[in-house]
């Protein structure tokens, strides 16, 4: 058996029924093995929507998405994707053609070291110069992207070893056992921590969706009554309108939680790496807290904060280890009471549509069955802050790289994952553009993904920025020569309609969900709209701008 | 502040650069470095000496992390401030 057929059989032995991918000179082999093999390939129009798609159908599964790509401008064309995936720990299996063994290092055509270009971003890779070697790297390929912290894994596959014969056996993928909880030691002081906190705060990450550990962390919670504050990525562990959850901290955090980790005497940070977009100044973060940190990646204990507990252990039974009820009954009811009095309101004048308003409505409309899909700016913020999740599946956004074009490739990636769910692609017009092509794809597969576009001919977060720290000199921000939308996605073959007032939001999105298929709303927002609270780059987290925010 | 860190390391492609590219990427910067293969030829032994105002702890924490490494050590009495 020629190895690229190996390698298709070893994939669908791997449990993978979709992959995502460009084809060109270096990677032939392989799709000459696709084409009949019954393996599903989702032809994409860019490597990068391969990549996002694959890690939009990893987050929203918890399988391992798989990517193909030539080799060349084939593989760089991943790289963004491949590093999206490494920030945010997704287990991701990229696998690009390579020019003959003979012709490494020889500046051949289509030849660049991808392996080495990514060593920086990858979980780890392989260069396969045996077919020999093949059925080994897939196997370790696929228990690396998911195990432990999860993460992007690179399989470099030069053409003559896709074409040589071999006799090779699927290696059987590695259950993955359960992992253990952290030492006892360190749990027992992590208990005593608690005991005597009198202002404890849960500080909960996405570790806790990677670790699966969601539902344990929910009964932790029951139990102890500790109030949560959320990560980016952690969005989801607890519903959105749970009574203890005081919403997302940092930089564009609401008040009460970044009000409640400033004023702690114990963070319990779980499944977090103190990301400087959650701390702001870290010097300032949390300034009276001990620290109790858990995490299943001990380089991530004390990396940037001091863990005054370091706990390194799988999230879910350490929870449970710690799991007792603990007494701060006043402190809760201070932070809930600033819960409610920070509470946002949607009642801003305006006569075109309101984001953070609409996105809710949006949200609470979708329900339990929505995966909405960020790209990056105020409208991944305005997600962020507004809508109404039950799920961390339900929110796919690129936290840790902040990758524009994101959205509608992992709109695609988590609807051919989900076929049943409601996939909402929130865009903002810079990022949309940045894959467009997608729409395509889109429509070659019937996808019945909806696009939300919120157009201010802006680069918003820029233009926001430029406005408050660098004196309005609005530089480069402007994109009011956009294309009419609404003829693009026709065009693609996609309906589109365009919403103008903010009096017709609710209609809009009615109408939206109910197109048969894919769809595309243009929703007009204004220019000056911003995202707040804001705490200033460099600055504690209590310090927080608020703007308009009421 | 300089110190040395002892690593085995499977031998597999590029093992050796990925461990010194991750010590410079994290912050620590190479001023010494040696490696030889074991009797056997399936290990490297690696010995890198690095400077940085970052915790050499850490820089252990995420080496240990790379699939090839099969032990990682601060040399002992190797730190020096």
């Amino acid at each position: 058996m020629k190895a690229a057929r190996f390698l298709v059989r070893a994939l669908q032995s791997h449990g993978v029924d979709v992959v995502f991918g460009y084809p060109g000179g270096a990677i032939m082999p392989v799709y000459d093995a696709l084409y009949d093999s019954g393996l599903r390939h989702v032809l994409v129009r860019h490597e990068q929507g391969a990549v996002l798609a694959a890690d939009g159908y990893a987050r929203a599964t918890g399988k391992v998405g798989v990517c193909l790509a030539t080799s060349g401008p084939g593989a760089t064309n991943l790289v963004t994707g491949i590093a999206n995936a490494f920030l945010d720990s997704v287990p991701v299996v990229a696998i690009t053609g390579q020019v003959p063994t003979g012709l490494l290092g020889t500046d051949a055509f289509q030849e660049v070291d991808i392996f080495g270009m990514t060593l920086p971003v990858v979980k780890h890779s392989f260069l396969v110069r045996r077919a020999a070697d093949l059925p080994d790297a897939i196997a370790e390929a696929f228990h690396l992207a998911r195990s432990g912290r999860p993460g992007p894994v690179l399989i470099d596959l030069p053409k003559d070893v896709a074409n040589a014969d071999g006799e090779l056996e699927c290696i059987a993928p590695v259950a993955e056992g359960a992992g253990a909880a952290a030492e006892p030691a360190a749990l027992e002081a992590a208990r005593r921590a608690l005991l005597l906190a009198k202002k404890p705060v849960v500080y909960a990450g996405g570790g806790i969706v990677l670790g699966r550990a969601v539902d344990r962390f929910r009964r932790f919670i029951e139990r102890t009554r500790l109030p949560v504050v959320t990560t980016l990525k952690g969005i989801g562990v607890l519903p959105t309108e749970h009574e203890l959850l005081l919403g997302m901290l940092g930089m564009h955090g609401g008040q009460a939680a970044n009000l409640a980790v400033q004023g702690a005497d114990l963070l319990l940070a779980v499944g977090v790496r103190f990301d400087d977009r959650a701390t702001g100044n870290l010097s300032r973060f949390a300034p009276g807290a001990k620290v109790v940190h858990l995490d299943i990646d001990r380089a991530e204990v004390g990396k940037l904060r001091e863990a005054d507990v370091g706990l390194v252990g799988e999230l879910g039974p350490s929870l449970d280890a710690l799991s007792s009820p603990l007494d701060a009954d006043p402190w809760r009811a201070e932070c809930l009471e600033s819960r409610r009095r920070f509470a946002p309101v949607y009642d801003a004048p305006s006569e075109l549509v309101c984001g953070p308003r609409f996105l809710r409505e949006l949200s609470r409309r979708g329900g339990e069955n929505l995966v909405v899909t960020c790209d990056v700016g105020q409208h991944q913020m305005w997600v962020a802050q507004h809508c109404l999740f039950s799920r961390p599946e339900q929110h796919l956004s690129s936290g840790g790289l902040g990758t524009m074009g994101y959205g509608l490739p992992a709109a695609i990636g988590a609807q051919l994952g989900r076929p049943g769910a409601l996939v909402v692609n929130v865009a903002g017009d810079g990022s949309f553009m940045m894959n467009l092509q997608e729409l395509a794809t889109v429509r070659r597969y019937a996808l019945p993904v909806k696009i939300v576009l919120l157009d201010n001919q802006a680069l918003g977060l820029v233009r926001q920025w430029q406005e408050l720290f660098f004196d309005r000199r609005y530089s480069e921000i402007d994109l009011s020569d956009n294309p009419d939308f609404v003829r693009l996605s026709e065009s693609f073959g996609i309906p589109a309609f365009a919403l103008e007032r903010g009096e017709d939001e609710e209609d809009a999105i009615d109408r939206l969900f109910e197109i048969d298929g894919p769809a595309l709303l243009h929703a007009r927002i204004e220019r000056e709209a911003n995202v707040w609270p804001l705490v200033p780059p460099n600055h504690g987290n209590e310090e927080m701008l608020l703007g308009a925010s009421s | 502040m300089r110190f040395t860190v002892e690593m085995v390391l499977r031998r597999s492609e590029r093992a050796f650069e990925r461990a010194v590219a991750l010590a410079g990427r994290r912050g620590y910067e190479l001023v010494g470095a040696s490696a030889a293969l074991s009797e056997e030829g399936l290990t490297l032994l690696v010995r890198l000496t690095l400077e940085s105002d970052r915790k050499p702890e850490t820089l252990v924490h995420q080496l240990a992390k790379l699939i090839e490494v099969q032990s990682v050590r601060l040399e002992p009495g190797g730190t020096l401030q």
